[in-house]
């Protein structure tokens, strides 16, 4: 069988790494605005995460991060740069790119290039189903993709520069174009939980995410990344204190089948450290997981309020197609 | 390009030495042999054997591959059994992928159903699926095997792995087309009648 091989250029680093951003707040209770976006308050000690001037100009989006101090004084930065130099947050990563490619892409690739000679192999992982965006909610890899995660090694420079990013997979035969969807998200590396929150497209449903197709070519292929129209504006994700059911997967403070379908969705592949899909912590999303959150319904017989009206038997039922 | 059952020679497995251990989990394919006529569809039962009689292990959730030529038959029809619940009835959820690859249909069901509940009306082997192929154009006495794919995994009522230590498959031969029974007649009663006009003469 013939592999297909297809090489495609990552955006300007410029957008993935110098003037992306979000806004990272620790919030104290209190409700106010900053740029121009009403903050709800949430719980005491908690951490914010959202971009409040989405927008895009030229491809970069123009977010800032918000912190307050030890004082509880809003204070900005203006990249993740900046975020990790003046306040140490540990473990934030440069904005690794995401690109959703098919199921049966492998022997996937990288490298860095910054055009004056700083270069290199990007650090790849694939085979993803699942993202962890934030404490209560998942990226799912549309059905028959994987997610691809490529980012800039430990210990390269990147404040201020500029990068290409190229990525190379393969594919079985050669059935001409493919489409591929990519991403830009923040990396939160919180030790036992990472997070990455998406920004360029804001979205955390990969069905709003534009499909980029990429035809069979021996020269690499410019992927550009989409901005949607209201940016990251009002988005917020929520990166600690906020306590969930284990197995609520689609964020509606309960656990039941939609949960489960979502969950089986997304298995048969690696988790990364933290992903609540991997309810027994293994590294991998499989069925014995599916079969522990079953466990864990919240609703009586696990139904939805769609397939039961509670206590009056089942209105309508659900089926995976 | 035709695969012939030596493509699935290694998916017949039998683990765990030669002799199975007690209460072995054994997930097969069945009947274990059959006619396969082209044109006609043919049904297959993904059974389990080994579990506990009403009692642990039973079975929480299966998440199998069915592997078989794509180029002699095709995947027209599944149903998942009721051994760990009624879907329709909510009780279980099939979350089988389907056709994933050419050759690799994927089957899956996870219960709803407590550890206790699930003991209680599980006997040790039951139908885990039915899955119905159109057979292609087989060559007489041309042998395939339905078997299994890339993974098949168990989940027991706690869910934990529960270890498959037998793999059976089902091999196929093909057979000719039989006449239908209208032609046959058909048939007898021209060669009665040759007989009978030959006798007049």
């Amino acid at each position: 069988m013939s592999m297909m091989q297809r090489t495609m250029l990552g955006v300007a680093a410029t957008a993935a790494i110098g003037l992306s951003g979000c806004f990272l707040q620790t919030i104290s209770g209190a409700t106010f605005a900053v740029g121009g976006s009403l903050i709800t308050s949430v719980q005491t000690d908690s951490v914010l995460t959202t971009c409040v001037q989405g927008g895009s100009t030229g491809g970069n989006v123009e977010c800032t991060y918000f912190f307050t101090d030890e004082n509880g004084v809003p204070v900005d930065v203006t990249s993740s740069a900046d975020l990790i130099s003046e306040f140490g947050i540990l473990g934030v990563v440069i904005d690794p790119l995401i690109l959703q490619v098919p199921l049966d892409a492998g022997n996937v690739s990288g490298t860095y290039d910054d055009g004056a000679g700083l270069s290199g192999a990007l650090d790849i992982q694939s085979g993803f189903r699942s993202i962890p965006v934030d404490t209560h909610r998942t990226l799912f890899a549309e059905p028959g993709q994987q997610f691809i995660i490529a980012e800039l090694p430990d210990g390269v420079p990147f404040d201020g520069i500029g990068f290409v990013l190229s990525l190379t997979f393969e594919q079985p035969g050669d059935d001409g174009a493919v489409s591929v969807k990519p991403l830009l998200a923040l990396k939160y590396d919180a030790g036992k939980q990472v997070f990455h929150t998406p920004f360029l497209p804001c979205v955390t449903d990969m069905t709003a995410v534009p499909a980029v197709t990429i035809p069979t070519a021996a020269t690499p292929q410019p992927i550009p990344v989409a901005s949607l129209p209201q940016g990251c504006n009002g988005e917020q994700y929520l990166l600690a204190g906020f306590g969930v059911f284990a197995c609520d997967f689609d964020a509606d403070n309960d656990v039941d089948i939609d949960d489960l379908v979502l969950q089986a969705s997304a298995r048969n592949a690696p988790a990364l450290p933290g992903d609540r899909l991997d309810n027994d912590s293994n590294g991998f999303i499989d069925i014995n997981d599916v079969r522990r959150c079953a466990l864990q319904c919240t609703r009586p017989a696990c139904a939805t309020s769609l397939t039961r009206d509670e206590g009056r038997g089942f209105v309508r039922g659900e089926r995976q197609p | 390009m035709r695969h012939h059952s030596g493509l699935f020679a290694g998916l017949l497995v039998a683990a765990l030495g030669f002799s199975a251990p007690a209460h072995a989990i054994t997930v097969s394919v069945l009947p274990f042999a059959a006619d396969a006529v082209p044109g006609t569809t043919l049904t297959l039962e993904l059974s389990i054997s080994g579990l506990g009689a009403q009692a642990a292990p039973s079975l929480g959730a299966f998440d199998i591959d069915i592997g078989f030529d794509p180029a002699l038959l095709t995947v027209t029809g599944y149903v998942p059994g009721d051994g760990l619940g009624s879907v329709d009835a909510l009780e279980a959820i099939d979350v089988g992928f389907g056709l994933t690859a050419p050759g690799n249909f994927n089957v899956g069901v996870v219960s709803i159903l407590g550890e206790g509940t699930l003991n209680a009306i599980q006997p040790t082997a039951f139908v885990l699926a039915t899955v119905e192929f159109l057979v292609g154009s087989i060559g007489i006495g041309e042998t395939t095997v339905v078997g299994f794919g890339t993974s098949a995994a168990l989940s027991d009522g706690f869910g934990d792995p529960l270890a498959i230590d037998v793999l059976t498959a089902s091999t196929l031969t093909g057979a000719p087309i039989p006449l239908p029974a209208p032609l046959g007649l058909f048939l007898v009663a021209l060669a009665a009648l040759a007989v009978f006009r030959r006798r007049e003469q």
